[in-house]
């Protein structure tokens, strides 16, 4: 998994909030944020939707005492632009490959790959 | 719609056969087979597919005769008409094993592609115009004073390019891109790389634009999109991509030292990351199996690795498989225009039925192709005698239709005349087929593009005359219908 997933709407409209607060947020303060905005969320919904993210990769979490903490991995220009760089990679891949030359025309290549073929060159 | 049938059908043939070679030259290990080597041969399958090189064979050589008017090119037509002729009539073409199909299956097919065609170069323009669009937006100028423009312009004098080249940056790229077909634009990624080459980058995307790749590439899809039932087209595609980037790096590293050429390794594989901004660091496992991704990379860094010159000797065998392939695809594709399906009137309401004119025995055509794998390679290049005996008969003033009838078997005549009498009536049937009067508009049509255009040289042409011929037609029937038969049931 070399790329940020696609957040879903909602995702998104959490990140945009977490990214317009100050972080790290618990989600009592998102809570809060969301219920001023009219919004009744369960607690459990937000931690669901919290963790999720922290799957999904755009957020880190860190324990302190009984709650957690979040922070934003990257910001909202950062994922603006992945997202756009994978509008464009599906497209290369799609079929404008056929169109246009590119150094290296593969799949992004992953960390694994890296390190491996990186070892490999080096040792020639 | 005959004539398009006729032409899908050879076009088809022709590229699948030119294709399934190179296909299969990939059983040869890549150090024997260069890149190089393999990259022509797969833009030569392009040409198989897309222009109608048999087809054209023919009116070729209906044009040079009726320039007969002055000696100068008479001269010229001598020399050049008898080989498409004996191209023809050496893999008889005079042979027409017709398979009929009723028009309006004919119309439905021919529908059906041109939608597929249409829809496949619709869907590749929509995602490039998208692409390009997207690209465009995200982009920002390369200062003048930069490394990469520098090496540019240094690279470019080196190449001997004068044609404009552009330089821009985005931050969505992560390896450096070519776009463009009239304004081509070198585009590099925004975000500063560790461990690039600048002067090799350009270098590479340079000798792409040199050899015009972006429009070989452009020519695959054009192909895939008129072709796009052929599995083998696709397969062509991939293969085409992958040796126009190996052949590039060829040429980039075919001079460089070894340490340059591991220095050009990195290159390549630092622009083959992922973006970093959010990869999840998992720990990383030596020792583990690479990605289809990763291994295919890696044939790519071995074989620039292994780049060397090749001996006069590997030379001339590479270029004669390239021959060899050229000669057996045009072949194919002489044959598939003599055995197209013929359009039937759907009056007739017969369903789909064998017919024939005339068939050389085995060994003879056998003989004649493998003389001809010799000969077509150059196209001027023609068996002398053959060549005399074509002018004298185009040339000799008494040539009309009853003389074409007598010297049609007269120019073959180990087939029609040892046995006059095999089988009569076994042949009967056949003849009937052929003899009413709707039927033989269908033969005649069957046979126009090939029958009709040599129609002037007096050699070809055993059309199913009615008259004095007809007993020779009946006779050559039999042979036609005994050679026949094992292959078609």
């Amino acid at each position: 998994m070399n790329h940020v997933q696609k957040l879903s709407d909602t995702e998104l409209e959490l990140m945009e909030e977490i990214w317009s607060c100050t972080p790290p947020v618990t989600s009592t303060e998102l809570l809060n944020v969301f219920m001023q905005k009219g919004r009744e969320w369960k607690a459990q919904t937000i931690s669901t939707f919290l963790s999720r993210l922290v799957d999904k990769g755009a957020l880190t979490f860190t324990r302190n005492g009984r709650t957690n903490q979040y922070a934003p991995r990257l910001s909202r220009e950062e994922y603006k632009l992945l997202e756009t760089q994978q509008v464009l990679d599906g497209l290369y891949q799609g079929s404008v490959k056929n169109m246009i030359s590119a150094m290296y025309d593969g799949n992004k290549l992953s960390d694994q790959d890296m390190v491996e073929l990186k070892k490999w060159l080096s040792e020639k | 719609m005959n004539v398009m049938l006729e032409l899908l059908f050879t076009l088809t043939i022709a590229g699948s056969v030119a294709s399934a070679a190179i296909l299969l030259l990939r059983l040869v290990p890549a150090e024997r087979f260069p890149a190089f080597w393999r990259y022509k041969l797969g833009k030569m399958a392009i040409v198989f597919y897309l222009l109608p090189v048999t087809i054209a064979l023919p009116r070729i050589s209906v044009i040079s005769t009726l320039s007969e008017g002055s000696a100068l090119l008479r001269d010229k037509a001598g020399l050049q008409m008898p080989n498409p002729l004996s191209l023809s009539n050496l893999l008889s073409i005079t042979a027409k094993p017709i398979l009929t199909v009723p028009k309006n299956a004919v119309i439905v097919l021919l529908a059906l592609w041109a939608a597929g065609a249409l829809l496949f170069a619709a869907w590749q323009l929509y995602g490039y115009i998208r692409f390009t669009v997207v690209l465009r937006r995200s982009q920002s100028a390369v200062a003048a004073n930069s490394e990469a423009a520098e090496r540019l312009a240094a690279v470019k004098a080196d190449l001997g390019i004068t044609s404009k080249v552009a330089l821009a940056s985005s931050p969505l790229l992560q390896s450096p891109m070519l776009v463009g077909f009239f304004n081509p634009t070198i585009y590099l990624p925004a975000a500063s790389i560790d461990g690039l080459d600048w002067d090799m980058v350009i270098r590479h995307e340079l000798i792409h634009l040199k050899r015009k790749d972006i429009w070989v590439k452009a020519a695959s899809l054009g192909i895939s999109a008129l072709h796009w039932f052929n599995p083998l087209v696709h397969l062509l595609r991939q293969d085409l991509a992958t040796w126009s980037e190996l052949s590039c790096d060829e040429a980039v590293v075919k001079k460089m030292s070894r340490s340059e050429r591991l220095r050009y390794g990195q290159t390549i594989l630092n622009v083959s990351a992922g973006n970093q901004l959010l990869a999840r660091r998992l720990p990383v496992q030596f020792g583990a199996s690479l990605s289809g991704e990763g291994k295919k990379l890696k044939r790519r860094l071995n074989a620039m690795l292994h780049v060397k010159k090749h001996s006069k000797k590997t030379m001339i065998l590479l270029l004669s498989t390239v021959m060899m392939v050229a000669a057996v695809s045009i072949i194919a594709a002489i044959w598939a225009s003599s055995v197209t399906p013929a359009v039937a009137d759907p009056g007739t309401g017969d369903p789909i039925k064998l017919t024939g004119l005339g068939e050389k025995d085995d060994n003879e055509s056998n003989r004649d192709s493998s003389a001809n794998l010799k000969h077509n390679t150059d196209i001027t290049s023609v068996n002398d005698a053959n060549a005399n005996a074509i002018k004298d008969t185009t040339t000799s003033p008494d040539t009309n239709t009853n003389a074409t009838n007598h010297q049609g078997p007269v120019s073959e005549p180990n087939t029609i005349l040892p046995e006059p009498s095999s089988s009569p009536s076994a042949a009967e049937p056949i003849i009937n087929e052929i003899a009413p009067s709707d039927d033989t508009m269908l033969v005649a049509e069957g046979s126009n593009s090939t029958i009709a255009a040599e129609s002037p040289q007096p050699i070809i042409v055993p059309a199913p005359l009615p008259s004095e011929s007809g007993k020779i037609s009946e006779n050559k029937l039999n042979v036609m219908e005994d050679s026949i038969r094992p292959s078609v049931e």
